[in-house]
């Protein structure tokens, strides 16, 4: 029984690294960035939700929470990304490393010391059916990421706006050539990032932890690896991603007792133990087809 | 003049001093199919870039000089810009998505009609056009033979309903057989009424072709003339066996 909670938990928790991976993956496909500043883009936007709820309620925080962290993507391609297009991969990559130091630094300022309660209606309570517990927040976790990831991967599926942003991931020039406005792809990839970086965020502060903490992008950040191993430019890879970095801290931290060899919290560390295992047997990752993209 | 698109002392730049196309001037009636003939370096790729406004990707711009399709201005539009105002671009190597099947390939080519209803039925239309491609329309572009690669560049950039279509090499690296069958569908499209800008080192296809033909040669128009001057002129002879416009300036003048 102990096994199956603990399944149950890693996949809860991985459905949400997944979302946080897949727009860290829409991201980097539409614009051919890694966004190392995800994680404090995440800790916005709960920020934001946790400040306002009991002004707004959770609805309108929760709102006012995904609107700014849109608006911050979308600012971020257009101040530092836009103007960087023709530069490599790697340059971009670093100007969000730095934008990463400074929105850190300005949300450790405002939190400080403090535990902030997003004011989600579910708290902390717990379903418990034949011997599996699954707190309600997980299950809500469960159910949105489902729809989110679903709306999503048939949008990109089965409509012009996602046939438009496939081509501009393949081949940006050529999905110019045929019409597709790489602008506006990548405004929206940011956009997309943003929302559901804080979507996650919101499901990430209220459980386990009891709110929203500076350490939480410390946790958002497991998502990378969760996207290095699916393959950065895989949407159904980041999903892959999330799920087998949500187990592995899972099924590491509920087996402690039998892993104390390893030394404690070791559970931090396995996705990145992970992450680089996946790598050395498949240099661009489970489902990555591009080996241009290898990390 | 009055031609479809006319292009008056085109300058390209990349980098700081290089120069593919100089003051190229030059103007494609609309009905019309115009070959652009010339060895590797002559310009005919560049000078497509500029016309499809994708020479930034490859870190070029039109330094000087202007474009015109229908009498607008449109030198200084993004690509996105330029296919919805008609000209598509089938650039050389194919570049099919091939991580989309067959439909898909064609449909994101109809990206610049914008919201349509129309869709379905063009991809109908384009499927008759191209039979081998309906039979695998669901199947990954990946897998096609290099012929069909070309059959579904061409039926992609057409899926935009251009005035104006510009290949580039379509012939490059295809069978005999397969060459025949691109210049089948090629003459079929300028038939319709689509003017066609053919950039082709292959001479007899762009002869078969051409109503017009330009001969670039390091990034100039070095001849011009209707396909059936070609030979009088000498023209075919230099491109193939290496002589130079000096050579013959050197021969007039003795």
């Amino acid at each position: 029984m102990r096994l199956a909670n603990l399944l149950v938990d890693g996949l809860s928790l991985g459905l949400i690294y997944a979302l946080i991976s897949i727009g860290f993956v829409v991201i980097f496909r539409g614009t051919k960035t890694p966004n190392f500043a995800h994680g404090s883009m995440l800790v916005l936007g709960t920020f934001v939700v946790a400040s306002l709820h009991s002004r707004l309620g959770f609805g309108g925080a929760l709102a006012a929470g995904i609107l700014v962290s849109a608006v911050s993507g979308l600012l971020v391609n257009r101040i530092a990304m836009l103007p960087t297009r023709d530069a490599g991969t790697d340059v971009r990559g670093i100007i969000t490393i730095g934008l990463n130091v400074i929105l850190t630094a300005e949300l450790t300022r405002r939190l400080g010391a403090n535990i902030m309660s997003t004011g989600a209606p579910w708290g902390d309570a717990t379903l418990s059916a034949g011997g599996l517990r699954l707190p309600v927040s997980r299950l809500c976790a469960l159910l949105v990421s489902v729809l989110i990831i679903g709306g999503f991967m048939l949008v990109n599926r089965y409509t012009m706006m996602g046939l438009s942003a496939r081509a501009t991931a393949e081949d940006p020039e050529i999905a110019s050539m045929v019409g597709a406005r790489l602008r506006r792809v990548s405004d929206s990839a940011w956009i997309l990032g943003g929302v559901f970086a804080a979507v996650a965020g919101v499901f990430l502060t209220t459980y386990p932890s009891a709110g929203l903490v500076v350490g939480t992008s410390e946790i958002a950040i497991l998502a990378f690896p969760a996207a290095v191993i699916g393959g950065l430019d895989s949407v159904g890879g980041a999903v892959a991603g999330g799920l087998l970095v949500g187990l592995s801290q899972s099924l590491v931290s509920g087996y402690h007792d039998r892993l104390d060899f390893l030394g404690h919290g070791f559970d931090t560390v396995a996705p990145w133990i992970l992450m680089v295992a996946v790598l050395l047997w498949r240099p661009h990752g489970l489902f990555g087809k591009r080996p241009l993209y290898r990390i | 003049m009055g031609g479809l698109l006319e292009l008056t002392d085109i300058t390209v730049r990349y980098g700081a001093d290089i120069h593919p196309v100089r003051d190229l001037t030059m103007s494609v009636q609309e009905g019309g199919t115009v070959a652009l003939v010339g060895s590797n370096g002559a310009g005919k790729t560049t000078l497509l870039r500029a016309l499809s406004g994708t020479l930034r990707f490859h870190r070029g711009t039109v330094s000087a000089g202007g474009v015109t399709l229908a009498g607008d201005r449109i030198d200084r539009l993004d690509p996105a810009e330029i296919v919805r105002r008609g000209i598509a671009h089938v650039p050389e190597g194919r570049r099919i998505f091939k991580e989309m099947t067959v439909e898909e390939n064609l449909l994101v080519g109809s990206l610049a009609l914008g919201a349509r209803k129309d869709r379905r039925t063009l991809l109908d239309e384009m499927l008759d056009l191209f039979p081998v491609l309906r039979k695998k329309r669901r199947t990954g572009a990946a897998l096609l033979s290099g012929g069909e690669q070309q059959m579904l560049a061409i039926g992609r950039s057409l899926m935009s309903r251009p005035r104006l279509l510009m290949l580039d090499e379509p012939s490059l690296g295809l069978a005999p057989t397969a060459i025949s069958m691109v210049g089948d569908v090629i003459a079929r499209i300028a038939e319709r009424g689509t003017t066609v800008l053919l950039a082709e080192q292959n001479i007899a296809l762009a002869r078969r072709l051409a109503t017009q033909v330009l001969v670039l040669r390091l990034g100039r128009v070095e001849w011009r003339g209707a396909p059936g001057e070609m030979d009088d002129s000498g023209v075919v002879r230099d491109l193939y066996l290496g002589g130079t416009g000096r050579e013959r300036e050197a021969e007039a003048g003795s």
